[in-house]
């Protein structure tokens, strides 16, 4: 069974615009959709790609222990995000619905747009509704991208080719965007490993010392739990002991 | 052998699961109270300037870092005091009637966590790599985060936004750091752009950890959310390790303030960030509001001082950051025990006639107010005034502007006390409390030590000079 250094090493066929394109498809899934599901999702894939990235600017296990950390990380808020929804299921009807006195196609309507539709778009009561419609997401996507492939030729990062300037760019600006739009914690988390991805393509090529490296890697895994913290507190109920 | 400056580090971090233990009685809260006051006299012992290593990295405890240490054991232990005074008197009197945690705030693991939270705190005062530094209070940010949501669930509006912008300067001073080490690494002298490239990073890391506008929102909303001693924990702890270190970079990296910008933005920030603290505190409606704001406004100032340099500068903003200790820990003390009178919510409204059964809290807050705006007869007027002459002679304007910023935060404390006197009209439903007694203890110490030290400033300027020696900022 090959080892995850060796692994990545395999995948060495995917090319840097590759790479880049998809750094550039799961930020945006992250800014654009709401389901928790296909975040974490596109987080791990961010982190996969990242990883696959590094492999060929650093040594293979850095990489290695850098993917596994994200890995980590995603199965944090994974179980945070699991046991608020076991816990708490809740897309519940409001007290004033009234189903006998509407309509039958009224009823059905009201409950596709108030269980169905929210499910699908992960607006439960433990997210709320986003507070920007997806037009503006994507649109502030797209300029991110604009802004993030200029960047990288005005202010070019030393030691790192455009393609990945652009990524750590990109992965910067989305991470901001997806924070500045979004206070949902799960979201916001979301947002803030974005960050943290871009910096770790940037920074790891740039620190030698395994010390530091470390200790970053340890930080991000303590900063995944106190949000799973803040995910599970803000999904309780006042019955709850935290 | 171990390094005595060690034992600073695992005091807390071995204490805490102890009061962890220990944290549904009361012996918890004095059992860490001990700890952190034995801390800060052996941290006071301990000879400075002797280097050790801390995770294969450079550290020394040296001046400066010892006034740090004394001063977070200092502050920490008389909060746990003060948490420990107000939770037998609600258990004792009013058991049924008041959550302890609703009232106090700080819950029961409020006293583990910050003793996990300051040995990592004392660590990364210790540390002389900034990197390090930079990460192990992020770590300590990480457990805050958990004393500053408590086991409250309305809301986490305040941690979410402290651990954000504590977690977004990582990257920053990472980035930093690693520019200093290449630079003393190679001896060369950093080239223009990447001086400014430098500067600006370390100001943006820094304005987060100081709460900088537009970076504020995590100070304003952990005194609107967490309760004040948990708030004051933060308020107090994280600025000074914040200023330690911004001290310590300035003056082992003297290069970096040929940077014309970042010394114009320290003054620049810190006028803005007081200007707005200040202004704003003047129109609070609650306690926790009026503690959040002129905290902004105090912490604007140090800044300032920071950032105009002279010879003086590290003392006086040492100095600004024992006064603010003092005046954040007397008006803890003071909205602590007014919170007793049985509500919640710290609005004026919601207060009205308190000053009647607790008179002393009522003073104690007005004084602490007055401190950190800087009034006559108490220790922030000389640091103020000293702050407005080297200001005005910096910018006259800007020194106008701060004088009124901090009119703004007496009227805004004076708003709050006359909402506590009572009117004829006043008929409060239920009983009425008065102070417990160790409250009243501390807060008639810390007002009277406020007011003594207004009067006679130098029991504390001497020996804040004669620890700091010749240091002084390369600005």
């Amino acid at each position: 069974m090959p080892t995850l250094p060796e692994l990545l090493r395999q995948l060495g066929f995917i090319s840097q615009e590759a790479a880049l394109l998809a750094l550039f498809i799961t930020a945006t899934i992250i800014l654009l959709i709401r389901d928790w599901r296909a975040s974490i999702l596109a987080l791990l894939g961010q982190y996969i790609v990242a990883g696959l990235i590094l492999s060929r600017l650093v040594r293979p296990d850095i990489a290695a222990v850098k993917l596994m950390i994200g890995t980590f990380i995603c199965l944090i808020l994974f179980l945070a995000v699991r046991q608020v929804t076991i816990a708490f299921p809740v897309v519940s009807l409001p007290d004033d619905y009234d189903l006998p006195s509407r309509s039958l196609f009224v009823n059905y309507w009201r409950v596709i747009s108030i269980k169905v539709l929210p499910a699908l778009l992960g607006q439960d009561r433990h997210r709320g509704l986003p507070p920007t419609g997806y037009i503006f997401r994507f649109l502030a996507a797209l300029l991110m991208m604009l802004v993030a492939t200029t960047m990288s030729r005005t202010i070019p990062l030393s030691s790192l080719s455009f393609n990945i300037a652009t990524a750590v760019y990109w992965l910067a600006l989305a991470g901001l965007v997806i924070l500045t739009l979004n206070e949902d914690p799960l979201k916001a988390g979301l947002g803030l490993f974005t960050v943290f991805t871009g910096f770790d393509l940037f920074y790891t090529t740039l620190e030698p010392s395994l010390l530091l490296t470390g200790l970053w890697g340890t930080a991000n895994l303590l900063v995944a739990l106190a949000l799973s913290y803040l995910i599970i507190a803000k999904g309780a109920t006042p019955g709850e002991e935290l | 052998m171990i390094p005595a400056a060690f034992w600073l580090i695992a005091l807390p971090f071995g204490a805490a699961p102890v009061v962890y233990f220990f944290r549904r009685v009361g012996v918890g809260a004095i059992v860490a109270a001990v700890v952190a006051l034995f801390s800060a006299w052996l941290a006071l012992r301990l000879p400075v300037g002797l280097g050790w290593r801390i995770l294969g990295r450079p550290a020394e405890l040296g001046p400066l870092s010892q006034i740090s240490l004394v001063l977070l054991f200092t502050t920490t232990a008389l909060l746990f005091l003060i948490s420990s005074a107000t939770v037998p008197f609600i258990a004792g009197v009013r058991k049924k009637v008041i959550d302890a945690d609703v009232l106090t705030g700080a819950g029961r693991t409020f006293y583990p966590l910050s003793l996990g939270s300051l040995g990592f705190l004392v660590a990364a005062s210790l540390a002389q790599h900034l990197g390090i530094t930079a990460i192990l209070v992020g770590m300590a940010g990480i457990f805050a985060v958990f004393i500053i949501q408590g086991s409250r669930l309305e809301s986490i509006r305040a941690a979410q936004r402290f651990l954000i912008l504590i977690s977004l300067s990582l990257p920053l001073f990472l980035l930093v750091s690693w520019r200093i080490d290449v630079y003393q690494l190679s001896g060369l002298r950093p080239l223009p752009r990447s001086l400014q490239e430098t500067a600006l990073l370390a100001g943006i890391g820094f304005a987060l950890w100081l709460a900088v506008v537009p970076f504020h929102g995590w100070v304003t909303a952990t005194t609107a959310e967490a309760s004040p001693i948990s708030a004051t924990f933060i308020l107090v702890v994280f600025p000074i390790v914040a200023f330690l270190t911004l001290s310590q970079m300035l003056i082992k990296t003297p290069w970096l303030v040929q940077s014309s910008q970042l010394v114009w933005g320290m003054v620049l920030a810190g006028l803005v960030t007081a200007s707005l603290g200040g202004f704003l505190t003047a129109f609070q409606r609650g306690f926790s509001g009026l503690m959040g704001y002129s905290a902004l406004y105090d912490l604007g100032c140090t800044l300032i001082i920071f950032g105009l340099g002279g010879p003086t500068a590290i003392l006086m903003g040492f100095a600004a950051l024992t006064m603010r200790a003092l005046a954040l820990t007397l008006i803890t003390a003071s909205v602590s025990a007014l919170r007793l009178q049985g509500t919640a919510d710290d609005a004026f409204a919601q207060m009205a006639g308190a000053a009647r059964p607790m008179p002393l809290a009522a003073a104690g807050l007005l004084g602490g107010g007055l401190t950190l705006a800087g009034a006559p007869l108490t220790i922030g007027f000389v640091l103020r005034w000293h702050l407005l002459q080297n200001l005005a002679g910096f910018e006259a304007s800007g020194a106008i502007l701060l004088a009124l910023a901090g009119l703004g935060v007496v009227i805004g404390y004076l708003r709050g006390f006359r909402a506590l006197l009572p009117t004829p009209a006043d008929k409060r439903p239920g009983p009425q409390f008065q102070e417990p007694l160790l409250i009243a203890v501390f807060i008639v110490v810390l007002g009277g030590v406020c007011l003594v030290l207004g009067l006679f400033p130098d029991m504390l300027l001497a020996p804040l000079r004669e620890l700091i020696g010749g240091m002084s900022l390369p600005i």
